[in-house]
């Protein structure tokens, strides 16, 4: 017998039903990789490298997301035009990482197909939308991060190469070719019937002047904000008297990270083919509805496209830095943290090491969009299990639907070390 | 009878098998001429492992659970390839040795947790391995040249081996 693991999600992850208390436990059975205890230790300009192996799928993120913590934490000031090669290196995260949610991993759900290899059998069409997609994302990460899993250009403070204008230019043309097709496939994910299911929920974000990847404030949709160097007393870790896990929480409130909470908070700063495509699309956190995370991942590849687009045209008015960035990183004089956040795919990422007066990383957290998410999901399978009566249904339509749930969060299992071993329940059947 | 395959992950990022998808059509080229027995990232498990003509293996052998599917992997396989690095040596987790293992293990799952892991080893360590692919990931003109390689078992009845870095670097 080979372990049952839930298939077509990042990283292992077991589902235990008890459907008679309509409760679900999703443990997650990865292997302890002690990412936080390789740190420990290391001169901090390695880290960057580090971290961008905890996932394949978002390793940009978690490499700028190191960078950005210990530019903030060692005063070392980043020129705008490198914070916009930054936000075009996060386009092409955000839609390489959704583009293998949506099509890789959700789709074959409700094209009612085992797997999008057999998507590419019964329906070529859409198959051929997806690799052109994942073409120019795997174009853009290679063209300004040196390739799409694990970068090899970024470094602290600015780039160790960058591409000279003209590559820009082929870029930003075969960004606009894939417009039409985006939109195509943003369809497909519209005209889908989901599952409804609601709950309140808090919804946090990046803020800054536009839909932001980068920033240093959080807003929550609760109409208030705090600064990403004080995340560690605003998104609390809560014990459960069944576990030794501890579940993501702010002021005793579930919450909601990633793209459905920027579309419901960020909706009216949409560029503007995306926001055209979201008339109709106006979630909510009050009716917090998970599936609706999938219909926002689908239009934020549209928003991130015309990003790409816009933020070249910028770049191509602006002097190109030299490169490589000329820096030598501070000593600091007493211990510091080092605190920095950026917009994953999945949501609000933060990353914070401790470094001592040689440079060393003597402490190491790591808070990831997953971990956050985590307490959301629980709460969102009892839902589904409770309002669809799934305890009235063949256990194999519940798994279905509970996997598909867990599928709509998009939950990266590979990302979910710090302190958050399993997500339990009481015992499953 | 066209070769069967299986692309099993042990603990890692997974990037080594996102580099497959990355082949895009090259990949659909290469599946029509092979099945794919078991790849957990993209399609429904089997309870059962059939007999595999080539096994590749990514990740690093971290869990017990790890290590007795890297053995029935074996028992199961002609061909085993470890693909990527953390398969190859371990890699990244590799870095914190078996002894120092409980201190880093409490510093960051606390002091009550109950491990999974039993130490960070390459597949090699636990058995034998036919091939090894590096990098990390690994470059795709390596990964295509070994794909391309796949259907000669039948043919020539053995594997041609893959010369990292010169040929297939064209």
């Amino acid at each position: 017998m080979l372990p049952e693991y839930i298939t077509k999600i990042e990283g292992h992850g077991v589902l235990n039903i008890h459907f008679k208390e309509c409760r679900a436990r999703l443990e997650v059975t990865e292997g302890e990789r002690l990412f936080e205890a390789v740190l420990l230790g290391q001169d901090v300009s390695r880290a960057p490298f580090i971290t961008s192996r905890i996932c394949g799928v978002c390793p940009t993120a978690h490499n700028l997301a190191s960078d950005r913590a210990i530019e903030n934490g060692l005063n070392i000031q980043v020129d705008e035009t490198i914070m916009d090669l930054r936000k075009l290196l996060l386009s092409g995260q955000i839609i390489f990482s959704h583009l293998l949610h949506l099509f890789f991993l959700v789709l074959p759900d409700y094209y009612q197909v085992p797997s999008a290899l057999d998507i590419a059998e019964k329906f070529p069409a859409e198959y051929h939308l997806a690799l052109n997609l994942k073409r120019l994302s795997d174009k853009l990460l290679t063209t300004i991060g040196g390739r799409p899993i694990h970068p090899t250009t970024t470094m602290i403070g600015g780039f160790l190469k960058l591409p000279d204008k003209g590559e820009l230019i082929t870029l930003k043309d075969d960004i606009e070719d894939v417009l039409d097709e985006a939109q195509d496939l943003i369809k497909i994910f519209q005209n889908i019937s989901y599952p409804q299911i609601q709950r309140p929920s808090e919804y946090l974000i990046l803020s800054g002047k536009d839909y932001a990847v980068l920033g240093e404030t959080v807003l929550s949709s609760s109409k208030d904000q705090f600064s990403v160097q004080d995340y560690k007393s605003e998104i609390k870790e809560e014990i459960k008297p069944y576990s030794t896990a501890k579940f993501g929480r702010r002021r005793n409130r579930t919450i909601n990270v990633g793209a459905l909470p920027r579309m419901a908070m960020m909706k009216d700063r949409l560029n503007p083919r995306a926001k055209a495509l979201a008339e109709n699309f106006n979630p909510q956190p009050s009716t917090h509805n998970p599936f609706d995370n999938i219909k926002a991942q689908a239009l934020e590849i549209m928003h991130f496209l015309e990003e790409g687009s816009s933020v070249i045209d910028k770049l191509l008015n602006a002097k190109l830095p030299q490169t490589p960035t000329k820096i030598t990183l501070p000593k600091p004089a007493k211990p510091v943290w080092a605190i920095g956040a950026i917009e994953a795919p999945r949501g609000t990422l933060y990353h914070a090491y401790e470094i001592d007066t040689h440079g060393k990383i003597i402490n190491c957290d790591i808070v990831t969009p997953t971990v956050q998410n985590l307490t959301s999901l629980e709460e969102d399978a009892e839902t589904l299990l409770r309002e669809l009566q799934l305890d009235q249904k063949e256990p194999k339509i519940c798994i279905k639907e509970l996997e598909m749930l867990i599928r709509a969060y998009d939950p990266c299992t590979l990302n979910v070390f710090s302190e958050i071993p399993t997500l339990n329940y009481t015992p499953g059947v | 009878m066209i070769p069967r395959i299986a692309i099993f992950d042990l603990t890692d990022c997974e990037g080594c098998e996102l580099q497959f998808l990355s082949l895009k059509e090259k990949l659909l080229d290469f599946i029509e001429d092979l099945e794919i027995a078991n790849w957990r990232l993209l399609q429904p498990g089997e309870n059962q492992l059939p007999e595999i003509d080539v096994a590749i293996i990514q990740g690093t052998v971290v869990t017990s659970a790890d290590q007795e599917l890297v053995q029935k992997v074996r028992h199961q396989a002609k061909f085993l390839v470890a693909i990527g690095e953390c398969a190859r040596t371990g890699w990244i987790p590799s870095w914190i040795k078996k002894e120092a293992r409980p201190k880093a293990l409490a510093y960051v799952y606390g002091p009550n947790y109950q491990p999974r892991a039993i130490d960070a080893l390459p597949v090699k360590a636990i058995v034998k391995v036919d091939l090894e692919i590096p990098g990390c990931p690994p470059d795709l003109k390596t990964l295509e040249g070994f794909l391309n390689d796949i259907p000669n078992l039948k043919t020539e009845n053995s594997f041609k081996k893959i010369e990292i870095g010169t040929e297939n670097r064209k």
